[in-house]
């Protein structure tokens, strides 16, 4: 029949083209079509090129807030009009225990660090895909309990496989006492998904300290630390190598010994960038602003050089806004317990609210997004994915 | 020679005769390389005929030649805006009737622009459809046993096979 003939099949190849733009929840559905497109959606060329369409088109900030004391928590997607665009169900990560955080985020896969709960429980990981229901236990590590280490995870495309990297120190798993906000950590250890198993790494650090956030991004994973100098740890996921970059440039605009609050370290426009808000003090009246660095790779001969440059000052401020993290174009803070005086503000209605700050329009923007029944909260880029959690199939 | 040339002649593959300008016909690598093989002086006879139906020829040419000059020359912003407006106005048609054919035009005539668009396009139109529907555009039997529909439905409690 000529209507037959007008109907063209496309090609399989144009059909994956399209599919790949799918939703996620649309892809699960079509999961049921016929078993080419089911079979498909397994396929990690795909299941790539659907994570870089996915965090091209629609990227999430992902927030979770909670409040151990009365052991609640919430965890939501916010869209690019900072609205709910879907509150996630925790429901098979609370089967395994209630007190949970989430140490990074990474192609639709978060990390989540179950706690300890004051040492009954020796530290352990779980790898989860909250849109697809996945999740998968990460075997213990031997001897963690109580230990305060730095987390990163991160995938490389290189060797397909996700891995997540705990710096520690190996005294502090015996002692109690809280080491505060910055910790010496000079052992490193490695899960691999592909591998399923733990593995000590070579970690050269003698006696840096590190802040608990790690970042990941092109294969790589970034601390901020610091001995005598500032420095950048990256941990190549590929290679399995760490490499130090002290970046002396940052030194004369920071007093890093003044700190109390971490940096945050994150990803913009795919470089390396730190964010931080600092107190400065000028004829006796206290300011506050927000300042952005951007790691560049140098042009020194050594090859592996960074540099560190301050791109934006935010301020001063006249509230005491911290930063979270860098998504797309904008700094997200959030308002902190002022020290800037003499402003008198209801803070209960200011710790309601999200501030954007655009960095190319330079304007800020607030929401109202977080609720009065949480204390705490974290915040992470997030794009859906159909990311496994099981074994990768090289 | 072809750079005398402003505008060439091409057969359908209903054998229609369609004029496209050369800088439109540029937007395609296998267009452009007919540009530099096949003379298209007035004392060659030669028509080059495109494997593509009339109607889906025309679209295809009206694509070209409203993107040529961006393509060209560089855009500003807000030619860039208007254009993005141009495409969505554009792509309003039939999935089947003419989608189809513009996404094997668009690849066989390696545009990349007009394949991510119309690509862009049909799983925009998709993603609402439900299975059976998507069977019947795409011309799919459910090839699934029912002991296989079942643990599938296990899995993904929101699935349907209909």
């Amino acid at each position: 029949m000529a209507s037959e003939s007008n109907k063209p099949f496309l090609p399989f190849e144009i059909i994956i083209n399209i599919l790949k733009r799918l939703p996620i929840k649309s892809i699960v559905r079509f999961q049921c079509v016929c078993k080419d497109w089911k079979n498909l959606f397994t396929i990690p060329s795909f299941i790539a090129e659907q994570v870089l369409n996915s965090a091209r088109e629609n990227p999430f900030l992902l927030i979770h807030e909670y409040y151990y004391k009365y052991r609640r928590s919430s965890l939501r997607l916010l869209n690019q009009k900072m609205e709910t665009a879907e509150v996630l169900s925790t429901h098979s990560i609370e089967s395994f225990r209630r007190h949970w955080r989430i140490n990074g985020s990474c192609n639709g896969l978060l990390c989540v660090e179950l706690d300890t709960e004051q040492g009954r429980f020796p530290l352990s990981h779980l790898l989860w895909n909250p849109v697809m229901n996945e999740v998968r236990e990460v075997p213990q590590t031997l001897n963690d309990f109580n230990s305060l280490s730095s987390v990163g995870f991160g995938y490389s495309s290189v060797v397909n496989d996700f891995k997540i990297v705990r710096l520690y120190h190996p005294e502090l798993l015996k002692k109690k006492e809280d080491q505060g906000f910055y910790t010496n950590l000079n052992c490193a250890q490695m899960f691999s998904l592909s591998t399923g198993s733990w593995k000590e790494l070579e970690f050269g650090a003698l006696n840096a300290r590190f802040t608990h956030d790690a970042v990941s991004a092109n294969g790589n994973i970034f601390w901020f630390g610091w001995d005598l100098f500032p420095m950048i740890v990256s941990f190549n996921i590929a290679t399995e190598v760490f490499t130090f970059t002290t970046i002396p440039t940052l030194q004369s605009g920071v007093d890093v010994a003044e700190h109390r609050c971490p940096f945050r370290v994150d990803v913009h426009g795919n470089k390396l960038a730190m964010c931080d808000g600092i107190h400065s003090v000028i004829r006796d009246s206290r300011t506050y602003s927000i300042h952005m660095w951007v790691v560049e790779e140098g042009d020194s001969e050594s090859g592996n050089s960074l540099i560190c440059t301050e791109k934006y000052k935010i301020g001063p401020l006249a509230t005491v806004l911290k930063p979270l993290c860098i998504w797309r174009n904008q700094i997200v803070c959030i308002y902190e317990e002022g020290e800037v005086e003499g402003k008198g503000k209801d803070k209960g209605d200011l710790k309601d609210f999200l501030y954007l700050f655009n960095l190319t329009t330079k304007e800020w923007t607030k929401f109202h997004n977080f609720s009065a029944a949480y204390c705490h909260y974290a915040i992470f880029n997030y794009e859906r994915s159909l990311v496994s959690v099981g074994n990768i199939q090289g | 020679m072809s750079s005398s040339v402003e505008a060439i002649t091409v057969l359908s593959s209903d054998g229609d005769e369609f004029k496209i300008t050369v800088s439109a016909a540029k937007l395609s690598k296998p267009l452009n390389w007919m540009l530099e093989d096949v003379c298209f002086s007035d004392d060659c006879d030669e028509v080059p005929t495109i494997e593509v139906n009339s109607k889906t020829l025309v679209k295809v040419i009206e694509y070209c030649e409203k993107h040529a000059p961006r393509a060209n020359s560089g855009a500003s912003d807000s030619d860039a805006e208007e254009l993005k407006k141009w495409d969505i106005e554009f792509m309003k048609m039939d999935v089947k009737d003419i989608l189809f054919h513009i996404l094997m035009a668009a690849n066989y005539l390696h545009m990349e622009g007009l394949y991510d668009l119309a690509c862009q396009t049909a799983a925009d139109l998709m993603k609402g459809m439900t299975v059976s529907q998507i069977r019947k555009i795409f011309h799919i039997k459910n090839d699934f046993s029912s002991e296989e529909q079942e643990q599938l439905r296990r899995q993904h409690p929101g699935c349907s096979f209909d």
